[in-house]
């Protein structure tokens, strides 16, 4: 059968600058480039291309490029060549679409449409390379603002505490490499901010960073253990994931090999199947039933948080969530990314995180509990602006997954699914994840951090701030631009101009 | 102190090596025969074929003598006596506090058969090689009278001079001392294809024709016209000048981890000496030129009083011929786990013995053969991993992760 | 004596088996070290003083160059005098003007560093350690850091050899 599905790059080489070498051979995973037999030139074949630009970056003389198909479909709004492609693959195929990382269409970004205040005149600006500049971030329960000696028994009110706003959101071992979970961990080691086992357990050989691990307890129960909860700073409880709202997780078993099955504590080959709900949980009420159940299993020494999808009704759950006794609500937009997610539910279903983030922090602030949690949003949090606009809209700090992946590395193929991660990645492969040295993947994430660092300081000082703290849903800070004016009060901005 | 060597060759330069070492000040007095000492015998056919010039020979630079401060004396050695005196033939005495006996061997089977004969050269010296040099020329037929390393790459350098060598030997197969049978037809068949004759399983029994040799006889009646007679049937150690002092003796002089004779301050190293061999423990000689730097490396030490230990002996041999790479180490001959190829013709074969490997012998395809080498200096236990040892390419990466123990870095 | 002196050291774990390194050998021992393109198109390809393996299962490599022994076994065995060690920067070198292509050091090297049976060219050669350059080549070359340049010291004898 002449099968549609169509290539999504093509190869262009030089051939007068190709030596031969057989680098872009052997790192091509997914088999693109291959050497010729009878002639032993280095030929490739476009269909398998994913576009992951490894060939590119590796070849030595610049003899590559990977470059769109440029054969495209005739032109129409509504049918597109991706709509079309999409229809040939699944008639080809019969399947579920699949795809890693968060949501691809090309929808507005409200970050994008908010902009941040800087001081003129009237108040001065403050140079962050003079001054000092806070950045210091707590999270976790705080106690209320209407009781007597509030500042009573600070045990009961366990903290994290980040020198910056931004942490490495949850990443499977097993979903990505040991050399991953190594470089986030040393690099929230060393940046004094946290990182996140994700639901496959923590691995011995990154225990030695578990005081600034998060651990994460999901659907699956995959890892858990008391040891495992003692080890981390922090528990999370994984309700969804904006890449995917109500669908489980599913850990192919081939993926799961012996250090991983150890960790999961699972048999190696077997399937890990994270359930879509977790089996104990169909009310508020049961999830306190964990929450609390999590708390006396580490004597209320460390924070519990909650993270769900952002989701239609997600100023109502997270009100819920906040009662149930979560100390730290986690709210992933719809763009979050994932390992593995149907095109369909990652694309359609969700809302972005800029809306749920103000809706939640507003209901939160109307029923007057916005004060005793932490909130902290992720969902295609791209750089220090996000950052800054998110915490102006009400979020104490965020999660970047996505962003820290691209950091190591991640072109953004979005065939994690795949297990074939050229760059060592997204796969446990022990060929391709050695690709990732963690001396190397530890240094750029705290390059990152590092960077964003000095520009929320310039952000702050620019406002006039010398605190994070003084910007925290501070939303006189933003205002939005090309907003609906029912955009504009959901998001509680006013508009550019005002 | 007075260091005496005699042999200007490969262990003397190891012994002078050893000595200035640790010892910069004490005089070293070379005795030797020659007239060009420490040029490399393996080398000679090179020289012959043309591949090499002269001065491609040395085996250390021409200022090494003046470097190291060593007196040479060209003359032969005649009589030793234990008391600290040597006595040349020219009648000088040279008194030594520390000698050392590097004086080679004698060619095998040379002095029965090429007495009085222009055209009946050995393969042992430069000397040698320049008398082939003067009657050499296309189309001569030579006879080459042994068939192991020396004969071949005699009969190499022949064949590329154009020459049309016969390889005779007793043997039924070429490098009878290193390879067994399954080699050792690999190899014929090799020099075959060559256009290199072999007469094999044949004994000579007489050279005929005076002044010059025409033909080779056989015991076996047949002959074998020739226009030349080279003899590279091996050697054996030159004892003549121990004979008679005291020194013990079996084939060779025997000598203790320190190369030191049964006699004090007397050492020997090279193909004169017998020294423990490293599998066996046995005391033997093994003629090659490694063993001889190392052997004199290990006496010069000694003598300068810096204790050094022989580790003992390993007949390591590696030679490309007319294109073959051909390696043998250890125990080579003996039973073994084999793997054979063609195209090129390829044969591996490890010798094991206690779960270790002892013996090697690989033909083609020799890429990382001394890691295979080091596991038998090192004697690794391979149990398991054998396999892993006879494919064409050795696969080092797997080799580590199998054998861990078999190779260790710095 | 001490001497400071330079080694490679792999780590293998991190090798992803690319092979930049050799190449980059390769080119920083042609006739053209300042383009990768012209030392390999131009005439014969150059020979790479090192190489990568990979097992046989293709999941891990191994980047393989001379240590720099000490004592090196090819020296000892060398029939020729072309391997020699240079005892003030402790590099282990192999003349290609004297090597007769006899293989010895091929069976002495116990770490399997030794290029030649396989090039054709019926020379010996090895890593040279690129003592001209800030970095050899092949450290230069490692998108991974999966070899670093480490300076060691070294006790040594006074004497020269060689």
């Amino acid at each position: 059968m002449l099968k549609l599905q169509k290539a999504k790059f093509e190869i262009g080489r030089d051939f007068d600058r190709c030596v031969g070498c057989g680098v872009c051979v052997n790192q091509c995973a997914n088999e693109v480039h291959f050497r010729d037999p009878y002639d032993e030139s280095v030929c490739a074949d476009d269909i398998k291309c994913v576009g992951c630009q490894r060939c590119v970056h590796l070849c030595p003389t610049g003899a590559l490029r990977v470059v769109s198909f440029a054969s495209r479909t005739r032109e129409h709004g509504l049918w597109t060549s991706t709509v079309i492609n999409e229809i040939h693959l699944q008639s080809d195929s019969g399947g579920i679409l699949l795809s890693g990382m968060g949501h691809s269409r090309p929808d507005t970004v409200y970050w994008d449409r908010i902009l941040l205040n800087a001081s003129q005149v009237t108040n001065p600006s403050i140079d962050p390379l003079r001054e000092p500049m806070e950045l210091k971030t707590f999270l976790g329960r705080k106690p209320p603002l209407n009781r007597k000696n509030s500042l009573d028994a600070p045990e009961k009110y366990p903290q994290l505490e980040l020198e910056i706003p931004v942490m490495f959101a949850a990443m499977s071992f097993g979903s990505v490499s040991l050399n991953v979970h190594k470089s986030l961990a040393r690099a929230a080691m060393s940046q004094k901010t946290y990182w996140n086992t994700g639901e496959g357990g923590l691995h011995p050989e990154v225990r030695a960073y578990r005081d600034r691990a998060i651990v994460q307890v999901a659907s699956g129960r995959f890892g858990v253990s008391p040891e495992y909860l003692e080890e981390g700073a922090c528990i999370e409880i994984k309700i969804g994931q904006g890449a995917k709202p109500g669908i489980g997780g599913h850990l192919p078993g081939e993926k799961v090999t012996g250090e991983v099955a150890r960790t999961r504590k699972i048999p190696p080959g077997s399937d890990a199947i994270s359930p879509a709900p977790h089996h104990d949980i169909y009310s508020i009420e049961d999830l306190s039933q964990l929450i609390y159940s999590l708390k006396e299993a580490t004597a209320y020494r460390k924070p519990v948080a909650v993270k769900i999808a952002a989701v239609h009704n997600v100023a109502a759950i997270c009100s819920g969530m906040a009662r149930a006794g979560a100390d730290i609500l986690v709210i992933d937009g719809y763009r979050g990314g994932s390992g593995a997610t149907p095109l369909r539910i990652r694309n359609d279903v969700g809302i972005p995180v800029e809306f749920a983030l103000a809706a939640v922090d507003r209901r939160l602030r109307e029923e007057g509990i916005r004060n005793e949690v932490s909130l902290v949003v992720s969902g295609g949090i791209r750089n220090s602006a996000d950052v800054a606009k998110a915490i102006a809209l009400g979020a104490d700090a965020v999660y970047i997954g996505t962003a820290a992946l691209v950091a190591l590395g991640c072109h953004m193929c979005q065939n994690c699914y795949t297990g074939k991660c050229n760059w060592g990645i997204a796969t446990v492969n022990p060929r391709l994840a050695r690709r990732l040295n963690p001396d190397i993947g530890t240094l750029r994430a705290e390059n990152l951090l590092r960077a964003w660092k000095h520009e929320l300081a310039e952000f702050l000082g620019g406002m006039g701030m010398n605190a994070i703290e003084s910007l925290r849903g501070n939303r006189l800070m933003l205002r939005g631009l090309g907003l609906t004016e029912r955009e504009l009060e959901i998001l509680g901005i006013k508009a550019v101009g005002e | 102190m007075r260091y005496v060597i005699i042999g200007g060759s490969i262990a003397s330069v190891g012994a002078i090596e050893g000595i200035r070492k640790f010892d910069r000040e004490g005089s070293i007095t070379v005795i030797s025969d020659e007239p060009d000492p420490y040029y490399s015998r393996p080398l000679i056919s090179y020289y012959l074929a043309g591949k090499i010039d002269r001065a491609g020979l040395y085996y250390r630079k021409p200022e090494f003598y003046q470097r190291n401060r060593v007196q040479v004396i060209t003359g032969k050695a005649c009589n030793l006596a234990p008391d600290g005196v040597v006595t040349l033939e020219s009648g000088e005495k040279i008194p030594y506090d520390k000698l050392l006996l590097a004086v080679g061997g004698t060619p095998l089977l040379y002095d029965r058969l090429a007495a009085g004969r222009d055209n009946v050269v050995g393969f042992y010296t430069l000397e040698d090689v320049e008398r082939i040099r003067l009657q050499v020329m296309p189309g001569i037929r030579v006879a080459v009278i042994g068939a192991g390393l020396v004969g071949l790459k005699a009969a190499e350098a022949l064949y590329y001079l154009n020459a049309k060598p016969t390889v005779v030997d007793l043997a039924p197969y070429p490098l009878s001392g290193i390879l067994d049978p399954v080699g050792g037809e690999m190899v014929e068949r090799h020099l075959r294809s060559k256009g290199v004759e072999c007469k094999l399983g044949m004994e000579v029994s007489s050279l005929e024709g005076t002044p010059r040799v025409k033909e080779v006889v056989f015991t076996d009646g047949s002959h074998l016209d020739c226009d030349m007679v080279i003899i590279a049937a091996g050697v054996r150690p030159n004892l003549a000048l121990a004979a008679g002092t005291g020194i013990d003796t079996g084939q060779g002089i025997l000598v203790d981890e320190h190369q030191e004779t049964s006699i004090p301050s007397v050492y020997a190293a090279g193909d004169v000496a017998q020294a423990q061999e490293l599998l066996s423990g046995d005391k033997k000689v093994v003629p090659i030129l490694p063993l001889a730097w190392e052997q004199g490396r290990i006496a010069g030490m000694n003598m300068a009083g810096h204790e050094a230990v022989y580790r003992g002996s390993l007949a390591v041999n590696s030679v490309s011929l007319l294109d073959m790479a051909i390696m043998t180490a250890g125990d080579s001959r003996a039973e073994g786990l084999c793997a054979v190829g063609d195209n090129p013709p390829y044969y591996r074969k490890i010798v094991l013995q206690d779960g270790g490997v002892t013996g090697l012998i690989a033909i083609n395809h020799v890429d990382n053969m001394g890691i295979i080498t080091g596991m038998i200096r090192k004697r690794v236990r391979i149990e398991g991993h054998e396999s892993l040892l006879l494919q064409p390419r050795l696969n080092g990466v797997d080799v580590r992760s199998c054998l861990p123990t078999a190779i260790t870095g710095l | 004596m001490t001497a400071v002196v330079r080694r490679v050291e792999a780590q293998d774990e991190y090798c992803m088996g690319c092979g930049l390194c050799r190449l980059a050998c390769q080119v920083a021992h042609s006739a053209y070290p300042l383009s990768i393109v012209k030392a390999m198109k131009t005439g014969s390809r150059p020979v790479p003083r090192m190489s990568v393996e990979s097992s046989a299962d293709g999941m891990s490599f191994r980047s393989v160059r001379c240590l720099q022994c000490e004592d090196p076994e090819c020296v000892k065995i060398c029939i020729s005098g072309a391997a020699t060690r240079d005892e003030e920067t402790g590099v282990v070198l192999i003349d290609e003007q004297k090597c007769v292509g006899c293989w010895s050091c091929v069976i002495a090297c116990p770490e399997g560093a030794i290029i030649g049976p396989g090039t054709g060219r019926g020379k010996a050669y090895k890593c040279d350690l690129c003592l001209e350059r800030e970095f050899p080549a092949c450290v230069a070359a490692c998108p991974n850091r999966a070899l670093i340049l480490r300076e060691v010291e070294v006790v040594e004898s006074t004497t020269r050899e060689g």
